[in-house]
């Protein structure tokens, strides 16, 4: 009995090679998880590339299901064999890291590799690379912020490159300026500029075990001055109101409802919004610059990326034919169909570099476009760790006086401040 | 005398003042639900309290898949005509979870009310411990229950299994009306030859109205407004399988539709409050009988 076992395992296993080998798509149907908005896509794409396939056995077959960015990786996380589990989905480089450490996501190799690397932005492609490794398949680096504004109000357009003269032109007018300074996402804003301690001034990495080290030069002098000078500078902005912080909620209600807001901080997502309110009236730049000292620091931001990833879990032969079809879906026309349909910012290069892209592209992709110069990878840059401590160096330069202090209330300097950040930052298991 | 009446009157507007500022706590959010559903726009988040214009669209539009409404503004329709699914979903989980959960509660409650057995106190003891651990510290392990065993994660059908099946640990309400009915008509009954069976289901149950819908009434509550069991068992990736308290979330917190679906949210949830209101308002005489009754002998 054992023995027909063993014989019958050997036979399936066998066939299951070959059927793996045979080149084409062989009839294996995947489950794809990715946001709604992106099965418009995945169908055009698909049904362009099916629709040139003589062979059957080449053509895509496929499930489409419907799961948010954000929860297609938290779900996955939780359980990668759920019922239903996806062969390929889509989800935000934060959560690569989290999902290899799992074992969920599988490794891209080879030629794959080498295409992504070549073909790709720099941006997008570390974004799924974790220890030199690549984790998936950029589908496009829509995450980062800039700055939005009113083009209705006089004379804002010669204030937008130098945060000192938005804050002042705000105040003047009685108006104010929105950037939610103590919340990690923008409060590497600052220091972070090229001018001051740089785009890759803070990293982190994982070893074998699991262990995430952080490297940061956030503490030094440099780091301490730049962060004195905006601790000076908002402080005083925020206690009389010039200086807004808060989410998409405020803005919406702020800029587009009241019009107090003349200008805010914030990403592609506020788009349609902004438009449909605001209109022609509607602005984006990059962020502005900063001056110590007559020299301008440019505020940097993150970007991030959307990643299509292979699910560990699922049979070889699904993963393959997932890796296929990611590939396929992350190509130029694939990615120039993205932005025709979703207004997604392509991320391979050539695709950028296309009239229909660059003829249509709305003014928030063209800003970030801008901006993603001053880009660093949020999902290097910061994992889970780090947002307590983003939070409280922003939540210090809009309240300086009442924050700079030890755990006995005595006032510290901004050097003594990070410094004590940044340890709990490196020195936390 | 004249200082005593100005003390009553001075009393008076200050516990009014304390009770209308409370009540605007109370009241405003509901308000509020209830006007923008009848908002226009449709989109982000309303920060006036009247809309600017009033409109049915929202309602019309959470029943797409009947009234044929689109929506114009969002770009993104994967919640279009879903509405009516997952309110139906619900509606099912509700009532089977309700029906199962009473007999249960009922037949606990009668069983511990009137018969003397061994384990009775110990029973009654490791109920109440067990009582005070929330229950959703079991989801996890109900999750791979569900899963592994029955096979019905991502179903909504697993809920009705985890509301009703712990659901007999809540028996102490109708255990304390129980007992306010005298024994004697048990006994009478036994002489004239009736089992327990039939004094529970023809000489208690009739006698015991206010408790049974007392016990019904929460019993449709509970699974019909639960978030966190419902989602964690049935999951994001399983949209036909929603309940109306996950549809109603992903209206408002999905990035992408978050600025869409507003006020479509607040029309669901009016229609979501409207079955329970109106159980409520039809069964309210009971309801308050059933609780004071259930409460004279603890």
């Amino acid at each position: 009995m054992k023995k027909l076992l063993t014989l019958g395992t050997a036979l399936l296993s066998t066939l299951a090679l070959v059927a793996c080998n045979n080149g084409g798509n062989g009839g294996t149907k995947i489950t794809i998880w990715a946001t709604a908005a992106e099965e418009a896509v995945v169908k055009a794409v698909v049904d362009d590339y099916n629709a040139k396939q003589t062979d059957n056995s080449k053509k895509f077959d496929y499930e489409f299901v419907p799961v948010a960015e954000g929860d297609a990786g938290t779900t996955l996380a939780k359980d990668p064999t759920v019922d239903g589990a996806p062969a390929l989905f889509l989800c935000a480089d934060d959560h690569i890291s989290n999902l290899q450490s799992l074992n969920i996501v599988s490794e891209v190799v080879g030629t794959r590799k080498d295409k992504i690397v070549s073909e790709l932005t720099e941006v997008s492609v570390m974004g799924a690379t974790l220890n030199d490794k690549l984790y998936g398949f950029p589908v496009t680096s829509d995450n980062g912020y800039f700055l939005w504004y009113n083009k209705g109000i006089e004379g804002i357009e010669d204030k937008i490159d130098s945060l000192e003269d938005l804050l002042a032109f705000a105040k003047e007018q009685g108006k104010s300026v929105l950037m939610d300074v103590p919340n990690g996402f923008y409060a590497n804003s600052f220091i972070m500029s090229p001018q001051a301690n740089g785009l890759d001034s803070l990293y982190w990495t994982k070893d074998a075990d699991g262990k995430v080290s952080y490297t940061s030069t956030w503490d030094n002098d440099t780091g301490a001055k730049v962060s004195e000078y905006i601790g000076g500078l908002l402080t005083p902005y925020y206690a009389d109101g010039t200086l807004q912080i808060g989410s998409n909620d405020v803005i919406t209600a702020n800029m587009t409802e009241d019009g107090s807001l003349i200008a805010a901080v914030s990403g592609t997502w506020m788009e349609s919004q902004l438009l449909i309110n605001l209109g022609d009236e509607l602005g984006a730049a990059k962020l502005p610059s900063y001056h110590i000292d007559d020299t301008a620091y440019q505020m940097a931001s993150f970007s991030g990326s959307k990643i299509y990833c292979l699910n560990k879990t699922r049979p070889v032969a699904e993963q393959k034919v997932a890796a296929d079809l990611a590939e396929l879906l992350i190509s130029k026309e694939a990615q120039l169909k993205r932005f025709e349909i979703r207004k997604s910012i392509p991320c391979n290069k050539e695709a950028l570099e296309e009239d229909s892209y660059k003829n249509n592209v709305s003014i928030g992709a063209a800003a970030l476009a801008e901006q993603n110069e001053f880009g660093c990878v949020q999902a290097k840059t910061a994992e889970g760790r780090y947002w307590d401590i983003g939070k409280a160096i922003g939540q210090a330069y809009i309240e300086q006086d009442s924050q700079l202090v030890d755990a006995d209330g005595n006032q510290i300097t901004w050097k003594q401040f990070l410094e004590t950040q940044m340890n709990i930052l490196r020195l936390a298991q | 005398m004249k200082s005593l009446k100005t003390g009553r009157i001075l009393s008076n507007v200050a516990i009014y003042a304390i009770l209308i500022i409370m009540s605007c706590f109370w009241l405003l959010p509901i308000v509020w639900i209830i006007l923008q559903s009848f908002g226009t726009g449709g989109i982000g988040v309303r920060t006036k309290l009247i809309p600017d214009s009033f409109t049915l669209d929202n309602y019309i539009w959470l029943f797409s898949n009947f009234t044929g409404v689109t929506n114009p503004i969002a770009e993104n329709h994967s919640y279009e005509g879903m509405f009516f699914g997952w309110f139906m979903n619900t509606l099912i989980v509700a009532i089977l979870s309700c029906l199962i959960s009473t007999l249960f509660v009922l037949g606990t409650a009668y069983a511990l009310s009137r018969f003397r057995f061994k384990a009775r106190a110990i029973f009654m003891r490791v109920n109440l411990i067990i009582g005070m651990f929330p229950g959703f510290l079991s989801m996890i392990i109900m999750y791979w229950v569900m899963k592994e065993i029955f096979h019905l994660q991502g179903n909504y059908m697993s809920l009705v299994i985890i509301y009703s099946a712990g659901a007999g640990g809540g028996y102490y309400i109708a255990k304390g009306f129980f007992d306010t009915i005298s024994k004697n008509i048990d006994e009478a009954a036994m002489i004239d030859g009736a089992s327990k069976s039939q004094i529970f289901w023809q000489i208690i149950l009739p006698l015991a109205k206010p408790i049974i819908v007392y016990t019904v009434l929460t019993s449709f509550m509970g699974p019909w407004g639960d978030y966190i069991t419902s989602s964690y068992i049935i999951g994001f990736q399983n949209a036909s399988n929603w309940t109306v308290a996950i549809g109603l979330y992903k209206f408002v917190s999905d990035n992408d539709t978050s600025m869409s679906y507003y006020t479509q949210f607040a029309a669901g949830a009016v229609i979501v409050a409207l079955p329970i209101t109106i159980l409520f308002f039809a069964l309210q005489k009971y309801y308050v009988s059933g609780v004071t009754g259930g409460a004279v002998k603890g």
